[in-house]
């Protein structure tokens, strides 16, 4: 009787530990549109090299060269939607439409053109309310780790 | 491969035991590796991972780790709870039932995320959580049944086991007992195998995506059926003999 107990207890348990990790709610905090503020690289011999829209030429290049191969790479404005949709677009520029997914614990954001089926996938470093950081692998000539940083707007 | 238990086990039956479930484990890791960012045949990086969310105020994601390592735990409870109880009785089910959970968890993953899964974070976690409950009860299982020498799903302490045992072999006419050698075999059969499953899934991932988890559980039914196939011969063979001193 006590290996039935035992067996229906853990069961129970596994049953219960499901519905814990089917409560969170990641991927209702990045529904909305996001708006780039800042890209942070990290190099690994010259760490902490600051890079934003409003820096001189040279950072510029150095962002469109992180970029060149990437779908974000004209992106300035991200919009989520629920149903799995990703508009990114730069200012006036045409929108570009991507799907948007959560993996991992919550800790990967995968992004993928339908259009030439390329996926690309982020991590999720910090998102709260307001803000989002996201990081990903430089394996160019740059060698290190980008970071982009996002505000939330009411677009 | 299961009708043995402890030290009635050979080098043998340890051999394609640790071979067969190498390949599982070593799949399945590979396998949710690419389908969801996350390891699933181990749990020493989660712990980590655990404390690190902890440490950036990730509560809930700390939480989700935690559920991911209890399932595992849970696993190796549920495995060896059903040998304790069972083996008495029926040493061969005993040992088959854990397997028999195993492959209803990874068919599930497989069946679910062929034909519903919509790539949402929950879906994620939960399929992630079952595959660390299987990977739990195989462990369990072949620990348990071979005195603690076979654990395939992680590779941390076969390893260091390794290089101990290397160490040894330099002063080998004091260590290079018999014992020794088989064990340093059986470690290395186990890591081939697993590097195996890895290499086989990633390409095989590339072609059938999700029904992938099949062609393991292929693996997990051949472990099951190869002694069922044995003992029913035995079977054949004892009633035969009967029916001749009966004559």
């Amino acid at each position: 009787m006590k290996f039935y107990k035992a067996f229906i207890f853990s069961i129970l348990l596994v049953v219960m530990t499901f519905v814990m990790i089917s409560l969170d709610k990641k991927e209702e905090n990045l529904i909305g549109s996001w708006k780039e503020i800042e890209w942070t690289f990290e190099q690994n011999r010259n760490p902490h090299v600051t890079i934003n829209d409003n820096a001189d030429t040279l950072s510029a290049d150095v962002k469109a060269e992180i970029g060149r191969h990437l779908l974000i790479h004209t992106a300035e404005n991200w919009n989520f939607n629920a149903n799995n949709q990703l508009y990114i677009r730069k200012s006036d520029e045409e929108k570009n439409l991507c799907r948007w997914y959560i993996k991992g614990r919550g800790n990967v954001l995968e992004i993928m053109n339908p259009d030439n089926n390329i996926t690309e996938t982020y991590e999720i470093v910090h998102l709260s309310k307001d803000s989002l950081v996201l990081s990903f692998e430089v394996d160019l000539q740059l060698q290190g780790l980008a970071k982009m940083k996002f505000k939330r707007t009411n677009d | 491969m299961l009708r043995k238990f402890n030290n009635q086990r050979s080098l043998k039956d340890n051999l394609q035991l640790g071979a067969f479930t190498a390949i599982t484990a070593g799949a399945v890791n590979v396998t949710s590796l690419i389908l969801f960012f996350a390891f699933t045949s181990n749990v020493t990086g989660h712990y980590a991972i655990f404390a690190f969310e902890l440490i950036n105020g990730n509560f809930f994601r700390a939480l989700v780790v935690f559920g991911w390592i209890f399932l595992f735990f849970i696993g190796s409870f549920l495995s060896n709870l059903i040998i304790i109880n069972l083996s008495q009785k029926n040493t061969y089910l005993a040992h088959a039932l854990p397997l028999v959970l195993e492959i209803i968890c990874i068919l599930s993953v497989g069946f679910y995320g062929d034909n519903f899964y919509n790539n949402t974070l929950k879906e994620t976690e939960i399929l992630i959580g079952l595959l660390l409950l299987s990977m739990g009860l195989q462990n369990g299982l072949t620990a348990s049944i071979s005195n603690f020498q076979i654990k395939t799903t992680h590779l941390t302490g076969a390893t260091t086991d390794l290089g101990i045992l290397f160490a040894l072999f330099t002063k080998r006419e004091q260590f290079a007992t018999p014992e020794i050698v088989a064990k340093a075999k059986l470690l290395i059969v186990i890591f081939c195998a697993y590097i195996f499953g890895a290499i086989a899934a990633g390409f095989l991932y590339q072609m059938v995506q999700f029904k992938t988890f099949y062609f393991i559980c292929i693996t997990l039914f051949f472990i099951i059926f190869y002694d069922l196939r044995k003992i029913s011969k035995n079977r054949i063979h004892q009633r035969a003999r009967k029916y001749i001193k009966g004559k």
